[in-house]
């Protein structure tokens, strides 16, 4: 490779990680917090939502959040996979969740 | 672009990213540790998994005790500088590995570590002070760009972390209160939580990281931007929870900021009394420590280096000479210069300038000048250290 060459691949390549670190970074900031990839340290406290399996019978069972997760991460979308995981159960129905945006309730199939 | 294009080209010595490599190597080895909990729940069948998406493989799936001793080993060899480009690369692709593996991985810690780990491979940063060094031998110069880099990403990091914190729920001081430590010697009383002082501590945070993605790039605010980060990383670490992963936290920024340190191969010139005793043992302790190479030692008895430097020869046996591209210090300012050099004081030694340290100091050292022992050659030839009593 030219000299030439090499340092237009090394402008080229400094270039590139600082736009991108940058780029994700203001991503992250105009999203909600705290955004993934966008050095948002203790910006802001999440709760685990409440989540309950729904019974064929009708009757509500609270699930322990942290007893299915490997580490609460504030950063994660956690509630399609934990919704997945608990449909898979036996008797399973429905799993209703409480958020801060309300109560949603996710049918299983 | 002119000034970007000369920054990456910029040979620059390859001993500040050697430590660099050296001190994240270790923390990635700690880092590890830290992590393997949460991939041993991952490989529990009650665990629930949270893939990006189910094409990713995922190493998490892997026994954790295999990951995290593949891992360790990994960061070992890194540090050690031992085929530092391919230990590097397999570690930088582990960690991304882990972290495309499952969101439950994920941390800003993790991550930056996988970038650090990268960059450090990518810039050759096991060409000094390394295994590979002493089988291949060093360069005397590397391109700057990935100093560049590793500066950048510290203040993005800075930078970022404050600025998110510009919310509602941060400002409340909420978070703050949330996380400090409730137990222990160094537990914060009740009676000291009020929300004042919670909100009052949240905005100092938010401006602390601010003022380090600032001002580590001035030279003239950089020795306090040292202290402070020093102060930032170690009060959060000791009255903020997890303990754990803030002291991992700060052992990753903190070697970073070495590549701040203006400390060329060389650039400065330290001008000892080398008929004193205690002084020349102090110059071996000196030049032991200086890792980056930044000084040359000069001994005071010689004309033609007092010459050269402008001292007189009253000065040179007075009181210790450093000669930098900031000019000419003497004393405890040139004590305090050495050690803003070398890469284990670098971060505190600006503490010895500010007052009443720097005055206690100057006492110190002129004491300890007028007490110390001088070697004197008798007539016969024979150099033998020989106490002539305080000069």
């Amino acid at each position: 490779m030219s000299p030439k060459a090499r340092r237009a691949l090394r402008l080229l390549g400094t270039s590139a990680f600082v736009a991108l670190q940058l780029g994700l970074s203001v991503v992250g900031l105009l999203s909600e917090r705290p955004a993934p990839f966008a050095w948002q340290m203790y910006s802001t406290v999440v709760e685990l939502p409440s989540v309950a399996v729904e019974h064929a019978d009708g009757s509500l069972e609270p699930i322990d959040l942290a007893a299915r997760l490997a580490r609460p991460r504030a950063e994660a979308d956690y509630l399609p996979g934990v919704i997945a995981a608990i449909c898979h159960g036996p008797d399973a129905v429905a799993v209703v969740a409480t958020l801060p945006a309300g109560i949603t309730r996710q049918e299983c199939r | 672009m002119r000034a970007l294009l000369a920054a990456i080209e910029r040979p620059t010595s390859p001993r500040p990213l050697a430590i660099a490599r050296i001190a994240i190597g270790a923390v990635a080895a700690l880092q590890a540790l830290e992590v393997a909990p949460v991939l041993a729940r991952l490989n529990d069948p009650a665990v629930v998994r949270l893939p990006y998406a189910d094409w990713v493989p995922r190493v998490s799936d892997l026994p954790a005790a295999v990951v995290v001793g593949v891992w360790v080993a990994l960061a070992v060899l890194f540090s050690a500088g031992a085929f530092t480009s391919f230990s590097g690369l397999l570690l930088t692709v582990l960690l991304g590995a882990l972290l495309a593996s499952d969101q439950q991985l994920y941390s800003n810690h993790l991550y930056l570590l996988a970038i650090l780990v990268g960059v450090l491979t990518a810039g050759r940063a096991g060409t000094a002070l390394s295994i590979d060094a002493h089988r291949h031998g060093a360069p005397a110069m590397v391109p700057g760009w990935p100093v560049l880099l590793l500066r950048a990403q510290v203040s993005i990091v800075y930078a970022f972390a404050g600025l998110s914190k510009v919310n509602a729920v941060y400002l409340s001081g909420t978070v703050v209160a949330s996380t400090l430590r409730r137990d222990g010697a160094l537990a914060i009383p009740e009676a000291w939580r009020a929300q004042e002082w919670m909100m009052a501590l949240a905005v100092i945070s938010i401006l602390a990281e601010i003022g380090l993605a600032i001002g580590l790039w001035i030279p003239r605010w950089r020795p306090s931007a040292f202290v402070l980060g020093v102060a930032l990383h170690g009060a959060i670490a000791i009255w903020l929870l997890p303990t754990d992963q803030l002291i991992v936290f700060g052992m990753m920024m903190l070697p970073i900021y070495i590549l701040f340190v203006d400390a060329r191969p060389a650039s400065h010139v330290v001008v000892w009394d080398d008929a004193c005793t205690f002084c020349t043992s102090t110059i071996r302790w000196v030049r032991r420590l200086d890792w980056l190479h930044a000084m040359t030692f000069a001994p005071g008895s010689d004309d033609a280096v007092l010459r050269r430097y402008g001292i007189s020869r009253h000065e040179a046996d007075e009181a210790i000479q450093l000669v930098g591209h900031r000019g000419r210090s003497s004393g405890y300012a040139a004590m305090a210069g050495i050690f803003e050099l070398l890469p284990l004081t670098f971060l505190v030694a600006p503490i010895m300038r500010i007052p009443p340290i720097s005055s206690v100091g100057r006492r110190v050292y002129a004491r300890v000048a007028r007490q110390r022992r001088c070697r004197v050659v008798w007539p016969a030839g024979a150099a033998a250290s020989t106490p002539d009593g305080p000069r």
